[in-house]
């Protein structure tokens, strides 16, 4: 993008800003870094200075571009509803353009074009994770044909961490007897961290690409573990099939009365990720299914729902400034342990990597799950 | 001093310095040249600036009554007094405000503000009268008042009260001056009319000069005007006696107060003396060494529950004794407090008041530490439980008690010190100042107050010498 | 001293991370939530007072000004560096270092979040009353600066009222405690003259409030008007009936129309205005008093009077009425408050005055304002990327101080005067008045190092 169509696109949006800094407090970045260029409010009025000319699109930007987390938590403080996080994209993008982003994402938008996944590994791996299910068929996941398509997404596919969850949701939707499959090495990249990375237009094709092999399983549904894919879908794919998060169709089940969910005695609280809560507005399901578990004790954030505060792995910031992500990691723990609970929730399988692995870097102990893992450890209670 | 340059701009009948006068005017035992009573601010202007002009040392007088806070002036030539600045310029009831000149006695003031029709907010154009029926929905009451009680009412001006911050045990529920000054108008110490603030309640443009003028001594301005804020009459009021033998009760019932919802307008620990002081004759004496008078205040719902409510925490201290006062007695009451120092000295004694501000936290041990020092003879305490704040009245022989005041005040200070605060002689003859700070040593923030002085009167004319640390 | 050995003093002093001076940071830390913008020299992030100090007899050796930032969201242009040189911005001194509960005494550093503190003492059964409608972002070191108001002020009094010590940095670097802890310091009230002088007399570091119980019982109505003028006369009715509500808060038809698209905090979209009256204290007699205040309403017309039910409606009504200033750009990009302030019998006639400045410019006016204080502000919506529009809304904004001036009011209630509203100085003070002002100024700040270009306006020679 280039400042023309920048002024074109959010000119009247970034105009609504009054720097009242109302969204201060609510920005996890600021919170760490607690300088002007780590806010909302300064994001902002770097993009206007930048359209009006006051500011030349140069390296020196990059620094308070490239932090945001994309979380949103400021727009939801802000009363006008300045979309900051998007302004910040197409800053991205203004700056990708001049060459003045971070390197890195050169070397991811390569890698994507490549691997067509964002580990770098063989994308006909992607169904690795399979090594942990148990008692789930390898053919059932293997159909040319069903009812639902569960897209599993970069960090569950690959991420040793992360590959629990998709084998646990897997396992899950099989005993609920529900027709679904997987796309396997044909699932590329949903294209999220481009957007991310400021190259919104190199999503064109992994989309196309997407959209057109989840048409060939003939899927009424498809069925998202991670936050991120899911709003990718919903805001820039362009699909009349109906998009559901993991948390969604758990509740389903939970009301269908099709799982057989045995007592666990623990309290826990919940994580609203970013991109399930805020960005999509999906607060209460995941709710939902922890309390149908019996025995189980909920207790929530301080921030919880619209003002979750981000865990610190949004916006590609783990790639540009680690320091900042682990900082916001550390404050989110703090949190968490604020509450009592032992256990942390979360629908999302980049927020749980990035709690834990700051608390284990700091020796914190805390556990931490999937929605799916918890309820399929429920289900395997005696 | 040439009196004739007084004459250039007065009338002569407010220059005096016929001996008498100027005997009534002396300050601490220092006669001044000359006697000044001006009529208005521009001749208060004219006075000031030719005082600079010829280098005199001013102080201003309200009516006498605290003439003695301060140390004895350095240099006094002219006393100003501001007898004639006696206009009450409005009151408007609907705005709760007042705008006095500082020469007016809140007695005064307050028994007009008493009286004021209770004058329902009409809108302007249209028939007053017949919106008047609907405007009004039946109060039952009438009349607004000035939230302060300093000693001595019936006597101290505005000006006065706000050069000395004087303050009486409402405080506690209604503030300071400085919390009730909307407005003041002054003679600068180079005799420029300063006009700051107004009628708004909140109002910060510009700097807050008020502030600095209250408790000032006179030492940067000579208050003209002031206008302050107003409350509407409360609907009941009550005093509540409680009495104890032992402090720990007194500090323990006080607390139970304090740290509950209720809202008394003063909560007051008095000995034995002090409450002698305060008592009316129809009010037998407690029988406990301590009484502890509690101020309430309010709607009527609101001041029968804070009745019940304090009767049963004296019960859980083991009170001694009960007392609840009616309106009536409930007014002479804190009157004969305020008036307490005037009734006690006879022939050949004076009175001696310190006053010592210090930590909440620690109202027992202040408590305590001056009960062991008290002297035998008379001697009056009185103390704001929900303030931090202590008063003692000792009685003296004036020619052979002035050194062991002087080892008194000496002590009592230290203890404030010691509990974070200062200790100030409010009262005391001008041979006991000699012997004892009436400050106390002054701060390291001091260095501004230097300035300040030194920046608005270059020519040191206001008051010099008198407040602390010499200023 | 070159910018850049001045850089590197102050690294020394601070730190490598928490001094700014790239082209993008100045820019940044060159507004405040008025329209004009300037540019510092450099920025820095101090931790504790020690650092303060330093850094400020540095720039006092060096002949730089020196300029206190908390979250500027000065409406004034208090923060701008006009004149360029240091900005100090107090985000790292955000510390609650003491709630004493006994004393009822809280100490904190200046970058303490208002809200933060509010939220530290209640857990304590206590509260810190200044509550201005930017408490969520505000720093107590700017409530100080500006001597903050809000809602809750009709009852509790401003931010001064509750100020009981500053710690404060003077002009060379010294450090000095004012006030403090215990009642009646003997001396001049600085502290009283320190609050609200927009940093231009000394840089504050500490700060020792007061804290109060928390009422025993609170009760919110919300009376819904025809008209303006019928709400305010409701105001001066309510007052001189001799009762002092918590709150008495105004919103007009614009300002309710703006919240309810942002929030929905359930006020009636076709009224007029709006008045939200609280009060608060022991529960007896509560019910009478607010019966009282219901007939009062119908006297004057009201439409309806409803009583939040819950703590969670009555925080809906006041989450409206905090977003009411935001949430008008909604309708324009940008908005000008003025701060005037008048008795509040005037309320009405000034009221419709500025409808008729409105009307006169061509400019849309919110109200949104402390109606029991007389504190007005309203809104100018306009748009500051229209050149002329913008000329338009200064004249009017000017003139609509000038209304309150005459009706026996003043320029600035909350907001202070910054470098907005320098010009309008002389609607209410005279050069004599200005004259004794910059006294006080030369006093604390002989070398003019704090603030410069801010509350006072020149002296005319
Ligand atoms: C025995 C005794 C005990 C007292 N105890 C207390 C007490 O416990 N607490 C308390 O607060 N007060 C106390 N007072 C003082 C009393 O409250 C004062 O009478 C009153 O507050 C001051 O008013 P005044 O008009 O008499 O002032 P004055 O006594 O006439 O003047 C007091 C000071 O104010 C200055 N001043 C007067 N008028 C002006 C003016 N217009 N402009 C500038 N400066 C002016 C004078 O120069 C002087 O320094 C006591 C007084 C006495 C005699
Ligand atoms: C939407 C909105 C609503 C508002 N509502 C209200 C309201 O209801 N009531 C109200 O009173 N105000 C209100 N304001 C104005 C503003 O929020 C207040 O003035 C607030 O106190 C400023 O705090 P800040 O931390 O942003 O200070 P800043 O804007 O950063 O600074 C304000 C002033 O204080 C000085 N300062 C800051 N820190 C220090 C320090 N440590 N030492 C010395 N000086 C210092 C600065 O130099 C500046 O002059 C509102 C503003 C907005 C944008
Ligand atoms: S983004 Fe919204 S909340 Fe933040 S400063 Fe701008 S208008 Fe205020
Ligand atoms: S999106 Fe999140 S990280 Fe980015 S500016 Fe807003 S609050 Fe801060």
């Amino acid at each position: 993008m280039n400042i023309v169509q920048l002024k074109k696109l959010q000119y009247e949006e970034v105009a609504k800003c009054t720097r009242c800094g109302f969204c201060l407090p609510n920005c996890p970045t600021y919170a760490v870094r607690r300088n002007e260029a780590s806010t909302p409010r300064g994001r902002n009025a770097i993009t206007r200075a930048v359209i009006e000319g006051r500011l030349e699109l140069s390296a020196d930007l990059a620094e308070a571009i490239f932090t945001c987390l994309g979380c949103g938590a400021c727009t939801k403080a802000c009363f006008p509803a300045v979309n900051t996080k998007d302004l910040v994209f197409s800053d991205r993008s203004c700056l990708t353009e001049v060459h003045a982003n971070p390197k890195i994402f050169e070397k991811l938008s390569e890698a994507l074009n490549e691997y067509h996944n964002i580990s770098e590994d063989d994308n006909e791996d992607r169904a690795e994770w399979q090594e942990y299910l148990k008692d789930v068929p390898g053919e059932f996941l293997e159909k040319d044909h069903a009812d639902i398509v569960y897209f599993v997404g970069c960090v569950a596919s690959f991420f040793p961490m992360a590959q629990k969850i998709p084998a646990d949701f897997a396992t899950i939707m099989y005993h609920a007897g529900l027709d679904f499959t997987i796309l396997g090495g044909d699932e590329w990249c949903c294209g999220f961290p481009l957007i991310g990375a400021g190259m919104p237009e190199k999503v064109t094709e992994l989309k196309n690409h997407n959209v057109e092999k989840l048409k060939s399983v003939g899927a009424k549904k498809a069925v998202f573990s991670c936050p991120s894919c899911l709003h990718t879908w919903k805001h820039l794919y362009d699909t009349d099939i109906e998009l559901l998060h993991a948390s969604q169709l758990l509740r389903d089940l939970v009301s269908q009365n099709k799982l057989d969910l045995k007592p666990l005695e623990l309290k826990v609280t919940y994580h609203d990720p970013c991109d399930l809560g805020r960005n999509t507005g999906v607060f209460e399901e995941p709710r939902e299914v922890i309390k149908s578990i019996p025995g189980i004790e909920l207790v929530e954030l301080p921030n919880n729902r619209n003002m979750s505060v981000c865990c610190g792995g949004g916006g590609n910031v783990e790639m540009v400034a680690p320091d900042l992500s682990a900082a916001i990691a550390q404050r989110k723990i703090e949190e968490i342990l604020s509450t009592g609970a032992n256990t942390v929730i979360s629908s999302c399988q980049q927020c749980l990597r990035t709690i834990v692995t700051s608390a284990r870097r700091q020796n914190i102990e805390l556990n931490a799950m999937d929605l799916t893992q918890l309820v399929m450890k429920s289900l395997s209670q005696k | 001093m040439d009196i004739k340059l007084l004459h250039g701009i007065l009338n002569p009948q407010m220059v005096s310095s016929d001996t008498a006068t100027l005997t009534r005017f002396s300050v601490d035992g220092v006669v001044p040249e000359a006697v000044v009573c001006p009529a208005n601010l521009s001749q208060v202007s004219e006075v000031i600036k030719l005082a600079n002009r010829e280098k005199w040392a001013v102080t201003p007088w309200g009516s006498g009554t605290k003439m003695e806070i301060g140390q004895v002036p350095k240099r006094l030539d002219l006393v100003l007094c501001a007898s004639r600045l006696d206009k009450i310029i409005d009151i408007d009831v609907a705005n709760l405000t007042v705008t006095a000149q500082a020469g007016v006695k809140l007695g005064d003031l307050q028994d007009l503000l008493g009286g004021a029709e209770n004058r329902c907010f009409f809108p302007l154009e249209g028939d007053l009268k017949a919106q008047a029926d609907y405007m009004c929905s039946g109060r039952d009451y009438k009349g607004v008042f000035l939230p302060l009680d300093p000693p001595f009412p019936d006597k101290a001006t505005l000006g006065g009260i706000i050069a000395t911050n004087s303050t009486g045990p409402k405080r506690l529920r209604y503030g300071l001056p400085r919390d009730l000054i909307l407005g003041v108008r002054y003679v600068s110490p180079t005799g420029e009319i300063i006009g700051m603030g107004g009628k708004t309640v909140k109002n910060v443009s510009g700097y807050d000069v008020s502030k600095i003028m209250i408790g000032s001594l006179g030492t940067l301005g000579i208050i003209g005007d002031i206008t302050l804020r107003l409350l509407p009459l409360p609907e009941q009021i009550a005093t509540i006696l409680v009495s104890f033998n032992e402090l720990t009760a007194v500090t323990g019932f006080a607390k139970r107060v304090l740290n509950s919802k209720l809202l008394p307008t003063s909560l007051e620990v008095l000995n034995r003396d002090g409450y002698s002081l305060s008592a009316s004759t129809d009010l037998k004496a407690p029988s406990g060494r301590w009484c502890v008078a509690v101020g309430i205040e309010g709607f009527s719902e609101e001041v029968k529950r804070e009745i019940t409510d304090l009767k049963d925490m004296a019960h859980f201290e083991k009170a001694i004794e009960m007392a609840e006062l009616d309106s009536d007695s409930t007014i002479v009451f804190w009157k004969n407090l305020a008036n307490c120092a005037l009734t006690l000295p006879k022939d050949g004694e004076t009175v001696v008041k310190f006053k010592a501000g210090f930590l909440i936290s620690n109202f027992p041990e202040v408590l305590e530490a001056w009960t062991n020092i008290l002297p035998d003879n008379f001697c009056a305490l009185t103390a704001s439980a929900g303030l931090g704040l202590a008063c003692a009245y000792l009685v003296i022989k004036t020619d052979s008690d002035i050194e062991k005041a002087a080892r008194l005040g000496k002590a009592f200070r230290e203890t404030a010190e010691n509990y974070g605060g200062s200790m100030v002689v409010e009262f005391a003859p001008a041979t006991l100042k000699q012997k004892l700070d009436q400050w106390g040593s002054p701060h390291a923030d001091f260095v501004l107050m230097r300035r300040i002085k030194d920046s608005l009167d270059p020519l040191n004319v206001l008051n010099p010498g008198r407040f602390l640390g010499g200023i | 001293m070159e910018i850049d050995a001045l850089r590197q003093r102050l690294k020394e002093i601070v730190g490598e991370d928490y001094v700014l001076s790239s082209s993008v940071d100045l820019m940044l830390y060159g507004y405040d939530a008025y329209l004009e913008m300037s540019r510092p020299d450099v920025v820095v992030i101090p931790e504790n007072t020690e650092q303060v100090s330093q850094i400020v007899r540095l720039a006092c050796e060096e002949g730089i000004p020196v300029t206190a930032r908390g979250s500027a969201t000065s409406l004034s242009g208090g923060p701008v560096p006009l004149k360029g040189g240091i900005v100090i911005h107090f985000s790292r001194m955000n510390r609650i270092l003491e709630i004493d509960t006994v004393n009822k005494r809280a100490r904190v550093e200046p970058g303490v979040i208002t809200l933060d503190l509010q939220t530290a003492v209640a857990k304590k059964g206590l509260q810190y009353a200044p509550d201005p409608a930017s408490q969520k972002t505000s720093t107590m070191g700017g409530n100080v600066g500006e001597n903050s108001g809000g809602p809750h002020c009709l009852k509790y009094g401003v931010t001064t009222n509750h100020t009981m010590g500053l710690k404060i940095v003077l002009y060379d670097g010294e450090v000095v405690d004012t006030g403090g802890k215990a009642p009646d310091r003997p001396g001049y009230d600085l502290t009283g003259l320190l609050v609200g002088s927009e940093g231009t007399l000394g840089i504050v570091t500490e700060i020792t409030v007061r804290l109060i119980e928390q009422p025993e019982a609170i009760k919110t109505l919300l009376g819904i008007f025809e008209t303006i003028e019928d709400a305010s006369n409701t105001v001066s009715a309510i007052i001189a009936e001799g009762i002092v509500p918590a709150t008495l808060e105004m919103m007009d038809r614009l300002v309710i129309k703006a919240v309810e698209e942002s929030v929905h905090a359930g006020y009636p979209q076709d009224a007029e205005a709006v008045l939200i009256i609280e009060l608060d204290g022991l529960k007896d007699g509560m019910e009478r008093i607010s019966d009282r205040i219901i007939k009062i309403c119908l006297a004057n017309k009201v439409r309806e009077v409803k009583v939040a039910k819950d703590e969670a409606e009555r925080n809906t009504l006041w989450t409206g009425r905090r977003g009411a200033f935001g949430a008008v750009s909604r309708l324009r990009p940008n908005y000008m408050v003025c701060d005037g302030t008048v008795p509040r019998t005037k309320l009405p006639e000034v009221l419709r005055k500025v409808t008729e400045i409105g009307r006169e410019y061509n400019l849309p006016i919110g109200n949104v304002f402390h109606a029991g204080d007389g504190n007005l502000h309203p809104l100018i919506l306009f748009d500051c990327r229209d050149e002329e529009e913008t000329a338009r809304v200064r004249e009017a904004g000017t003139k609509i101080l000038r209304l309150c001036v005459d009706a026996g009011g003043t320029i600035s209630g909350e907001h202070g005067i910054g470098l907005e509203k320098l010009h309008e100085m002389s609607f209410i003070f005279s050069q004599d008045d200005i004259a004794a002002m910059w006294k006080l100024k030369n006093a604390f700040d002989p070398v003019g190092g704090f603030n410069p270009g801010k509350v006072l306006p020149p002296l005319a020679s």
